[in-house]
């Protein structure tokens, strides 16, 4: 029963998802700072201030935000510190985003709860441990991270540049959703040629419309090559994207 | 609870531990813009020598381009770019364009082709029509045509065009019958005219000794139909475009007006007076039986068949200010849909169906609009001092209508003027005719193939 919701909300926002949980993985990893050095605590009190600011700030990239903490633990188990430390990682990773606080301040206050308890230091050290030996777990949260990112500025160059040309007019205009996959090459050029992934009965359009509207999506995703804005050392994440092309929320209405 | 927060928790590190780094980078872009298309249209190329009536065969080849290019950019969705940006000339492109050249001048699309005459004194006209960003041909076609009928082609290209660029039919290759005026404000001669929809090939069909009025397009020939005062009496005509005839469509006691064929060609549904008072009613063309749809003390009038038949709309006073109404065709289940300020009239269905176009009159203006059949979704595209008679491109997406100006102290002004505009609201542009213009009624395509 509550698997089934679970996994329904993760299809729809599934970054919103994630970071609830990485919390509660940097919970254990929390814990056993805090353990460690108890002192951090007192020194703490800042950062909880900013969190907050940077709860209420953040109003559009929420998720941005959870994500980043993911980041900062990675490096924490390298360097042990507490949230300072965290804070200061965060930015890098994020160009701009501020997204630290809400997930360190929910990992923080939960940190406090369990320092009262403090009972299961050993074990939550070893868990700790673990996780620093696997960056791989800790880079799949930064793919996370990376993926939005790219995945906005892939967004704000085709509506920047005026490469999408809608569509309207049509009877059916606000139904055509075109589904483009396209590989690049590691300079952002197209590798091959992009291709539409779903047809005229995925949408339940005529043929002749969903033609012109994936027409119009290639015209798009070729106008907007290359793609060199993209970070050349993420070139694993970016080499093959879908973008999805959607005109409901511009001809409704 | 405890098992099921194992569970949870076994659920997310899996989903942590796989997902992200399986997962495709999928971006979902919402906005975009809309704007016309940047086409380039290459002259058709043919040879200086072989000369036509209507001049050179290559004179023949750009002025079809020059045709081509004037329909594309009056439909707003198009860019036509300026012949003098080109790179490489018609010639150079025919059978296989250097994409790289039409792409640094911001062309999307290219059209490219030729014009022959042939041994048998016709053109033979082929062309191309390319994606540049693509670099491959989108459709290719070839036409045979008499020298006369050069425009005729050219238009039918335009369609093709429009057609493959978005999806749907074209309106370039139709025509527009509608009312010439002339003469002063008292003794206002009305005559019968006829133009291609660009407002060539203009013709007037009758001679302005009585007057006419409400002439309508049958949406499947070359036929239509309007309301004649010969002899003093007003009547609803048939008038055949190919063979020049006309006939009356029998008599009827009281008044007939605002005469509107059904969708497929076979009735005709028109409003009654008779002392007074004004009914609907439909008439089988074959059998001028005719059948009463409406019986109410109020006016109704101003009928229009949905695409399929099935409904009619028309225009009524039945609540006590003229709105509109739609109905089976069978005059039964009348439902009025619109209930904003002012009056509402003339409403015309769509003929792709999804909306109704009407005249409004409210605060001492008038406006052309649009909504759904059900009502919703009113929509004003236009507004002026007095306009009126809104009529449907064959495809659904233009609309053209009348708009007279108000005459000045000066003795000046009162100028009536044929409009149109497309459902963006954007694209408002004059059609022009040699006199005065009023009651547009658009045909459908032309069939170039019977």
């Amino acid at each position: 029963m509550l698997d089934i919701p679970f996994m329904r909300y993760e299809e729809v926002r599934p970054m919103t998802i994630i970071p609830v949980e990485m919390v509660k993985i940097s919970d254990v990893t929390n814990v056993r700072e805090m353990v460690k050095i108890p002192e951090p605590q007192k020194d703490k009190p800042e950062p909880p201030k900013k969190v907050e600011r940077a709860v209420e700030m953040p109003p559009p990239p929420p998720k941005m935000a959870s994500t980043m903490p993911l980041e900062v633990q990675q490096e924490k188990p390298k360097v042990k510190p507490k949230a300072p430390v965290k804070r200061a990682a965060a930015p890098r990773v994020t160009p701009k985003a501020k997204p630290r606080p809400p997930s360190r301040f929910s990992s923080d206050r939960i940190a406090a709860l369990l320092n009262k308890v403090e009972p299961a230091p050993k074990a939550t050290d070893k868990l700790a441990e673990k996780y620093a030996q696997q960056p791989q777990q800790m880079s799949a949260l930064d793919l996370r991270v990376q993926t939005i990112s790219i995945a906005d500025a892939v967004r704000k160059r085709i509506y920047d540049n005026g490469c999408w040309n809608v569509v309207s007019g049509s009877i059916d205009a606000s139904n055509l959703k075109v589904t483009v996959s396209m590989r690049l090459t590691p300079d952002g050029n197209l590798a091959r040629t992009p291709e539409v992934l779903n047809s005229a009965r995925d949408n339940g359009v005529s043929e002749g419309a969903f033609r012109t509207a994936s027409e119009s999506a290639l015209r798009a995703v070729r106008k907007c090559a290359p793609y060199d804005m993209l970070p050349k050392d993420k070139y694993d994440l970016w080499q093959e994207m879908q973008i999805n092309f959607d005109p409901k929320d511009m001809l409704a209405g | 609870m405890r098992i099921i927060h194992i569970a949870l928790l076994t659920i997310m590190t899996f989903m942590v531990a796989t997902l992200p780094s399986k997962a495709i980078i999928v971006v979902d872009v919402n906005q975009g813009h809309v704007n016309p298309l940047p086409i380039a249209l290459t002259n058709l190329i043919g040879s200086d020598q072989a000369m036509t009536a209507s001049g050179s065969v290559q004179q023949i080849g750009e002025q079809i381009t020059q045709v081509i290019t004037a329909d594309l950019e009056r439909s707003g969705l198009f860019n036509t770019i300026d012949p003098r940006a080109f790179i490489n000339s018609g010639a150079s492109n025919a059978a296989a364009p250097q994409f790289a050249n039409w792409r640094s001048i911001g062309a999307q699309a290219l059209l490219t082709g030729t014009i022959d005459l042939i041994e048998d004194g016709r053109f033979q006209i082929d062309f191309r029509l390319w994606d540049v960003l693509a670099g491959t041909q989108m459709t290719g076609l070839r036409y045979y045509t008499t020298p006369n009928n050069w425009r005729g082609i050219a238009h039918v290209i335009a369609d093709t065009i429009y057609k493959r660029l978005t999806g749907e039919d074209g309106y370039f290759d139709t025509r527009v019958v509608y009312i010439a005026e002339s003469g002063p404000y008292l003794e206002r001669i009305k005559r019968l005219a006829i133009m291609d929809q660009d407002g060539y090939n203009h013709k007037f069909l009758t001679d302005g000794s009585y007057m006419i009025l409400n002439p309508r397009f049958s949406p499947v020939s070359q036929e239509i139909t309007y309301l004649s005062f010969y002899n003093d009496t007003p009547r609803v005509y048939l008038f055949n475009l190919e063979s020049g005839k006309s006939e009356m469509l029998g008599e009827f006691e009281g008044m007939t007006f605002a005469p509107r064929f059904s969708p497929d060609g076979k009735k005709v549904i028109m409003s009654k007076a008779d002392n007074g008072n004004s009914d609907l009613f439909s008439m089988e063309l074959s059998t001028r039986r005719i059948t009463r749809l409406t019986k109410h003390s109020a006016i109704d009038t101003s009928p229009s068949y949905s695409p399929f038949g099935r409904f009619i709309t028309f225009n009524s006073d039945r609540g006590g200010s003229q709105q509109l109404y739609v109905m089976d065709n069978d005059g039964r289940n009348i439902k009025r849909i619109s209930f904003g300020t002012g009056n509402y009239a003339t409403p015309v269905w769509s003929p792709r169906g999804d909306l109704i176009a009407f005249t409004k009159q409210t605060g001492g203006k008038f406006y052309i609009g649009v909504m759904r059949p059900d009502g919703t979704g009113e929509r004003i595209l236009t507004e002026s001092f007095f306009e009126e008679g809104p009529t449907w491109s064959p495809n659904g997406r233009v609309l053209m209508y009348y708009r007279k100006y108000p005459y000045d102290n000066r003795g000046g002004g009162g100028e009536t003027q044929l409009w149109s505009i497309d459902l963006t609201g954007y694209n408002e542009r004059q059609v022009l005719t040699p006199l005065d213009g009023s009651d547009p009624a658009w045909s459908p395509l032309i069939d170039r193939y019977n």
